[in-house]
């Protein structure tokens, strides 16, 4: 009579860890499109939350903030700023207000170093501040903050716009398409598009390397339409963008606080998660950012009347080749869905997908 | 014992079709020209016809391009509304300066042209244009062959 095993035999073993080995290798991208899809909840939230925030202050001053708002001595402070209130954040509010009445004024908006002569201790204590509700966990940390000293993940919308989008009413006479403008007010009958078929906010990536098509900026894009800025894609490496590019210390998701498009705002020319252009060289002039994110597939967005929704990055643009021009008024859209959902009075007959 | 291992290949191959699905992509590339001169240094731009990701290539001295886009090499399969757009006043440099350098103009450089330049391509194949072309997945060859005279 054989003998009868108690123990495995090692071909029984291997066969057991190769059937755990293959049901964890089926398993883990599971768990990780879970959480995926838990931050993108929260980046959602977020955005939610900000979008409510926009709405406590219409109602209160019957407009919705400005893009930036300017000082005297020439800067411009941000739509973020001025809704502090209403996230929660009375108190950072009362600080910022209390050092703009002061004699220096308000940090510049790139200020970080805590040592600074004149504002060292505001920096410190008000400046340097990331609010949880401006950052979409699904985002990565900025690499370099020599020059940024909040984030913000979430952008308002100037609209299709390009051509002269950085620059206030009075100085081109000019009125951007989309909600936002600086130095300029508008209440929601403005958004004569409807509310449900306006695009208000945007996430866009704040992390990533200058050169990155999600988190860099393609500088002197000196063309006039969408085509010019896609084309600045890498042909080798289509995660990357040809220079010039952004300088390392100048993040397009780093200055919450300053006012103008190329930090806070966002353009809807180009499908979301593609690249971000600028037209000089530097950060003030023309800026032509799009919404970006890291969760797969497209990047969330806040329509005026408070609703997220998601947006494919494979979007209806029309024809990206159409150039923008100085005075678009209030024709319909060149650049499709995204386009006409950006515009505020385009009178364009379209929903959200 | 002897049936697991067969069971296991199986299962392997079930779900080996399982992964990321994402836009198919074709590749292509192609030369454009001007009443049969080499058109370097325009933007090529595929849009497909029912609307989505367009793509773009930039045309090199010999009038070639390759179309790329932010989901990688080529563009969507199917049906392309192609436009050809030249490009001028792009490019020039991007001095890495601080913000706190007296250098820094906050308000950004002198302002910009008034208008967009003229457009040297005719409009036929650009703002309205009636180029329609399919991209096959795999390696497309799409050579423009364009005329200054309609």
């Amino acid at each position: 009579m054989r003998k009868k095993s108690l123990g495995f035999t090692l071909v029984e073993l291997l066969v057991v860890i190769a059937i755990i080995g293959i049901l964890i290798a089926l398993l883990l991208p599971a768990v990780q499109a879970a959480r995926e899809a838990a931050r993108r909840t929260q980046c959602t939230n977020n955005l939610k939350q900000i979008a409510l925030a926009l709405h406590n202050y219409h109602d209160v001053n019957k407009v919705f903030p400005a893009l930036g708002v300017r000082t005297c001595r020439g800067r411009y402070y941000s739509w973020a700023m001025m809704i502090l209130p209403y996230l929660e954040q009375k108190p950072l509010f009362d600080a910022y207000m209390v050092q703009a009445m002061s004699a220096v004024g308000l940090p510049e908006p790139w200020t970080t170093d805590p040592n600074h002569a004149t504002w060292g201790p505001f920096v410190r204590d008000w400046w340097r501040r990331d609010l949880g509700v401006f950052i979409c966990p699904s985002d990565g940390p900025i690499p370099d903050r020599a020059e940024s000293p909040a984030r913000l993940n979430y952008k308002a919308c100037v609209g299709d716009d390009y051509h002269q989008n950085h620059f206030r009413p009075d100085q081109s006479n000019r009125q951007n398409r989309g909600i936002f403008q600086c130095e300029r007010w508008i209440g929601v009958e403005y958004v004569r598009d409807g509310t449900s078929n306006t695009v208000m906010l945007g996430e866009m990536v704040a992390g990533g390397y200058p050169d990155d098509v999600l988190g860099g900026v393609a500088l002197t894009m000196q063309l006039w339409n969408p085509a010019g800025c896609l084309a600045r894609i890498d042909p080798t490496n289509p995660k990357k963008i040809t220079p010039p590019v952004r300088a390392s210390f100048r993040p397009v998701g780093g200055r919450a606080w300053d006012g103008r498009p190329y930090f806070v705002g966002f353009a809807t020319l180009i499908a979301p998660n593609g690249p971000s252009c600028h037209w000089g060289s530097v950060d003030g002039n023309e800026h032509m950012g799009t919404a970006s994110s890291f969760h797969p597939g497209g990047a969330n967005i806040a329509m005026a009347d408070g609703s997220v929704r998601f947006v494919s990055q494979t979007i209806d643009v029309g024809n990206q080749a159409i150039d923008d021009v100085p005075d678009p008024g209030n024709r319909p859209s060149p650049w499709g869905v995204w386009g006409a959902l950006g515009s505020c009075a385009g009178g364009e007959p379209v929903t959200p997908p | 014992m002897r049936w697991i291992l067969p069971w296991l290949i199986v299962l392997m191959l079930v779900f080996a079709g399982c992964g990321s699905g994402g836009v198919q992509l074709g590749q292509v590339r192609g030369r454009v020209t001007m009443d049969g001169q080499p058109l370097p240094n325009v933007i090529v731009t595929f849009t497909p016809v029912g609307g989505g990701m367009a793509s773009t290539g930039t045309t090199n001295a010999e009038g070639y391009y390759e179309l790329v886009c932010p989901q990688g090499k080529g563009a969507v399969v199917g049906q392309h509304k192609v436009s050809v757009r030249s490009q001028q006043g792009a490019g020039g440099q991007a001095p890495e300066v601080r913000s706190d350098d007296p250098a820094y103009q906050y308000g950004g450089e002198a302002s910009q042209a008034a208008a967009p330049p003229p457009e040297k391509i005719p409009a036929r194949y650009n703002v309205n244009s009636q180029l329609v072309f399919e991209v096959k997945p795999g390696l497309n060859e799409i050579n423009l062959e364009l005329t200054s005279q309609p």
